[in-house]
């Protein structure tokens, strides 16, 4: 019976049907429970108010929509209906006068079916400072009719008179579609669709050999996914059965703009990019899990995908006297993945827990492989290129295994192997092999220290050089050059842990780590890197409703690389230091006075980036790349009735950033380069918000 | 080849091991099975009277309709065993959850992971697991909201042993996880899964083509980073650099790229002083140019500048 069960399930997941098995028939009925207070009815929490934004600040509104000052409405809601039936039913929406809000109606009978219905928009702020002489005209990027051009920006005489102010901004509004029915406790089957159109302006590098102009181009980018899954579940196994479907549609296929320079050919007068094209990726999965015994369990993942683009090629070049035939009109692109998973853990005892798995990433290009003859700069003819379409497989088999010491101690450790091969790349195959141990041991009850120790060694098996198209050794790499993802490397790392509760209601935490990697045979490209951080935190509830909490870390990441300006033995070094650091204090007073409860928030960032280099004994260095954040946040609230509570809110940022590379840079600050002008701005800006909380009675 | 079948003989040794009598309970003696209540819940909150009890009515666990949530089945007793094991005669063996327990962080992780099984799918091989964390170090039970299913709280209970991440994430070029527009487990599966750093894919690349999914091509000419690991070149955890890049991308393209025709070059400070201004420095450095970057579909795209 046992058996005969366990095929009906078995064959109910093949066939997609569900099985007839007694709902809940291990359960009791609580209609009599006298002591059960389920809600039933309506139940509101919901918050509305007003909001005053001090400035205006392109940053400070970036993902919350906050960007103009003045006034905004603020909305918050969670509404429950729980029906006699056992029916829950949940309307919440967040940030509902902001350009960032959140809507979403979920609900059902818990068990039997679910539904979900949602919408969000997310604004992404990048620059409100760009200028541009550019106007968009279908998918062309225009300049005025009496457009001069010239070889320099400088010497474009009309480009500020041209100007026009551009925002480099997109949004994302997504519609989110969910339907999840369990015909009974073994079996689920859930649906889940959500569609995204992001819109807006993104920069687009449009060149000329030596010269650029950046572009203002339109973002039309529509997302559909589908999600389905089936899941069968028994005591001992359970599987799923899934497909993904994943669309993406592009409405601009293509990007043409006018030169503003000089031509420095004849048919260099226009530009045309692709932009991305539509693509699609189809996926079924299938995964299951078998518990033969208490403590062990065996799990598979295999999953087959297929990505798809089709889009028509563009021509080689803008210009009709340039032209050569393309060998296909589309390139009917096919690219098919496998990933499998197999992995079993098992409990020796109460001692003696180990894991293995063995990983497979396949992406098995099947796209055809042709001969381009090419254009530079929509004018030169180049040494005609083949595409590569890259073929990776990725495997990794790990084995770990952990032994609990007495008085709580643990030590653990495991080894990987990671196999990865690649064509048409340097290196053919390259293998890592990781080892790591930890040490987990409690001093006394309230002391925990853990550490760990890692050692990576990635070895390849002969670095060789690319075979550039024929008769074309200009695009050579420097033999030299070990590129840093496929070169031999060794990783050491050390982390340390500690956690110490010296009183109840305490809590400090501390983790500090280092990682070094040392780029073995490298003579050009990155030679090393190092990483090291650490990080604390602190929590104390002090006295009843009072809770105190700090926080704090800084790290920096560092990096040597070297480079032939010669195209021969290293020539310059560069080392680039990242640092960033931050802290921060929340305080919350719950019950501390009678009907009030504040709470105060302080964070702080801040980060730093430089560079030097060094040559033939000289050295530069770049200005610092620097970023700090103020931020403050306090919030009092005073209980006016039982169901109605009023916020005052504030929240104030100061942010300042340097970077170097648009700082004061303007439209023609750079000779060939017409940029748009734009960069990081500092803000101050805060927000006062009123609004009024009402929460009906249970 | 051979790694595979060595793996496979480990993974059927371990299976018969597993499967050997010594794991399977053998019971010689009469157990002595602990009952159920009769009254159910009723004789629990009987005693168990804590203001906190009425906001558990609300969670998904007290839903009478789900056979597979507590309130389907034995209610308290479905996660605390049965109230016979509560009784003095069996030393008052009820499931506890928390730190503050008797009950092993495994009988506890057991009891959840009974009805939660998909869940459970790569929980007994992940990260988590092994660190012994129990699914109430993260989860609090008897409530309707539980913080680390919100958006906006998450981030802090991963923070509480994931510290670094929280500065990180106030890097000035970070994802919105800091204003609350996305949280950790947008791109992580807390629970386990089959990829590294368990992500919810299967892989990196598809991870943040389920929201980049313009990136994903196939293109003409690929970029072979781009479509190998889009971490080669992006710091998704936030950075100092713009788009999130590792490091400054003059210096970052530079540690692949040194063609003879482009050589790789030494930039200096003199690049950015006026009347000297570079275009391979300033702006968007090699992006000025190569702005498909991520794979170009035009048929003059080899060098990503089309």
């Amino acid at each position: 019976m046992y058996r005969s069960s366990h095929r009906a399930l078995l064959l109910t997941f093949v066939l997609g049907i569900a099985p007839a098995v007694a709902p809940g028939s291990e359960g009791r009925s609580t209609e009599s429970c006298e002591l059960c207070s389920f809600p039933s009815g309506w139940y509101l929490d919901t918050d509305f108010g007003v909001a005053y934004v001090s400035d205006d600040s392109f940053r400070f509104g970036d993902y919350t929509g906050t960007t103009d000052s003045g006034l905004y409405l603020l909305g918050r809601v969670a509404a429950d209906y729980w029906g006699a039936s056992g029916a829950h039913w949940r309307l919440e929406g967040s940030d509902m006068g902001l350009d960032a809000r959140r809507l979403e109606l979920r609900g059902g009978l818990p068990g039997r079916y679910e539904f979900r219905i949602g919408y969000s928009a997310l604004p992404h702020n990048l620059f409100e400072s760009g200028r541009t002489p550019f106007r968009l005209s279908g998918d062309s990027l225009i300049l005025p009719p009496d457009w001069q051009t010239a070889p320099t920006t400088t010497a474009m005489g009309g480009l500020n008179a041209s100007l026009s102010p551009v925002e480099i901004r997109t949004e994302r509004e997504t519609l989110a579609l969910g339907l999840a029915f369990t015909p009974n406790r073994h079996v689920e089957y859930a649906v889940d669709y959500r569609y995204t159109d992001k819109t807006g302006t993104g920069i687009f590098g449009g060149s000329f050999l030596n010269t650029s102009a950046l572009l203002p181009r339109p973002v039309d980018h529509r997302f559909h996914t589908l999600d389905a899954k089936m899941s069968v579940r028994t005591d001992s196994w359970s599987a799923q059965l899934g497909y993904l479907a994943s669309i993406f549609r592009n409405d601009d296929q293509r990007l043409r703009w006018d030169n503003p320079f000089t031509p420095v050919l004849p048919g260099a007068g226009i530009g045309q990019a692709a932009l991305e094209p539509d693509n699609e990726f189809h996926r079924v999965a299938l995964s299951g899990q078998y518990r033969p015994a208490a403590a062990t369990q065996l799990s598979a993942n295999v999953s087959l995908g297929r990505m798809t683009q089709d889009d028509q090629l563009l021509p080689y070049s803008t210009s009709t006297d340039l032209q050569s035939p393309l060998p296909v009109q589309a390139l009917d692109a096919e690219i098919d993945t496998l990933n499998a998973d197999l992995r079993l853990v098992s409990r020796l005892g109460r001692a003696l827990r180990f894991t293995a798995s063995y990983t497979l990433d396949d992406r098995d290009n099947q796209t055809p492989v042709f001969e381009w003859s090419y254009r530079l700069a929509e004018t030169l003819a180049a040494v005609p290129r083949t595409n590569t379409p890259y073929d990776i497989e990725r495997r990794r088999l790990r084995f770990g295994a952990d032994y609990r010491l007495p008085f709580r101690a643990k030590l653990s450790g495991g080894w990987k192997r990671e196999t990865v091969e690649r064509n048409f790349s340097e290196v053919d195959r390259s293998e890592q092999d990781e080892f790591w141990a930890k040490l987990k041991v409690p001093l006394g009850q309230r002391v925990d220290v853990a550490i760990k120790y890692a050692f990576a060694d990635r070895d390849n098996d002969g670095y060789r050089q690319l075979e550039g198209p024929t008769g074309d050794s200009l695009t050579a790499q420097n033999p030299l050059l070990r590129k840093y993802n496929l070169a031999d490397r060794e990783r050491q790392g050390l982390e340390l842990s500690i956690f110490v509760r010296p009183y109840d209601g305490v809590d400090l935490g501390l983790t500090a780590e280092t990682t070094d990697d040392d780029y073995t045979d490298s003579v050009l490209g990155l030679v090393s890197a190092n990483y090291e951080s650490i990080a604390g935190d602190a929590a104390f509830t002090m006295l009843r409703g009072v809770f105190v909490a700090v926080h704090g870390g800084y790290d920096r990441y560092r990096s040597v690389q070297a480079g032939s300006q010669a195209f021969a033995a290293p020539d310059w070094r560069a080392e680039s230091e990242d640092d960033s650091r931050y802290a921060g204090l929340s305080l919350s007073l719950d019950e501390a006075f009678e009907r009030f409860r504040l709470h105060f928030g302080y964070t702080f960032s801040e980060t730093s980036a430089a560079v030097q280099t060094w040559a033939l004994g000289s050295a530069d260095g770049f200005p610092d790349l620097t970023s700090r954040l103020h931020r403050f946040e306090a919030n009092l609230d005073y209980d006016w009735r039982d169901t109605l509570v009023v916020r005052l809110g504030l929240l104030f940022e100061d942010y300042t950033v340097d970077d170097w590379p648009l700082d004061d840079i303007g439209v023609d600050g750079v000779p060939r380069m017409l940029s748009l002008g734009n960069e990081w701005l500092d803000h101050d800006a805060g927000i006062v918000m009123l609004s009024f909380r009402y929460r009906s009675r249970p | 080849m051979t790694l595979r079948t060595a793996l496979f003989g480990l993974l059927a040794v371990g299976l018969l091991w597993s499967g050997a009598p010594r794991f399977v309970a053998a019971d010689d003696g009469e157990p002595v099975t602990p009952e159920y209540s009769e009254a159910g819940a009723d004789d629990c909150l009987g005693c168990h009277q804590e203001p906190s009890m009425a906001e558990f009515f609300r969670s998904p666990h007290a839903a009478v309709s789900d056979p597979r949530a507590p309130g389907g089945q034995h209610q308290c007793e479905s996660c605390h065993g049965p109230l016979g094991a509560h009784l003095p005669m069996h030393g008052d063996a009820v499931v506890g959850f928390g730190t503050e327990t008797h009950t092993p962080v495994d009988e506890q992780n057991a009891v959840c992971l009974g009805c939660h099984q998909d869940e459970a799918a790569h929980w007994a091989s992940s990260a988590h697991a092994s660190e012994d964390l129990g699914c109430v170090s993260c989860h609090t039970i008897h409530t309707q909201h539980d913080p680390v299913l919100s958006l906006t709280e998450e981030p802090e209970q991963c923070y509480e042993c994931h510290k670094k991440e929280r500065g990180q994430m106030h890097r000035p070029y970070a994802h919105p996880v800091r204003l609350g527009k996305m949280n950790c487990s947008t791109c992580h599966a807390a629970h386990g899964s089959p990829a590294d750093a368990a992500l919810i894919e299967v892989t990196l690349n598809e991870t943040c083509w389920s929201c980049h999914a313009e990136k994903r091509g196939p293109f003409v000419f690929e970029h072979a980073p781009a479509s190998e690991d889009c971490s080669l070149c992006h710091e998704p955890h936030g950075s100092s650099h713009p788009n999130m890049l590792t490091r400054t991308p003059h210096l970052l393209c530079q540690q692949c790229h040194s063609e003879r025709d482009h050589p790789s070059t030494r930039f200096t400070s003199t690049g950015i002083e006026e009347g000297s201004r570079s275009g391979f420095l300033l702006g968007r450095a090699c992006m000025n140019c190569h702005s498909n970057v991520h794979g170009s579909n035009h048929p003059s795209g080899a060098t990503q500048t089309r």
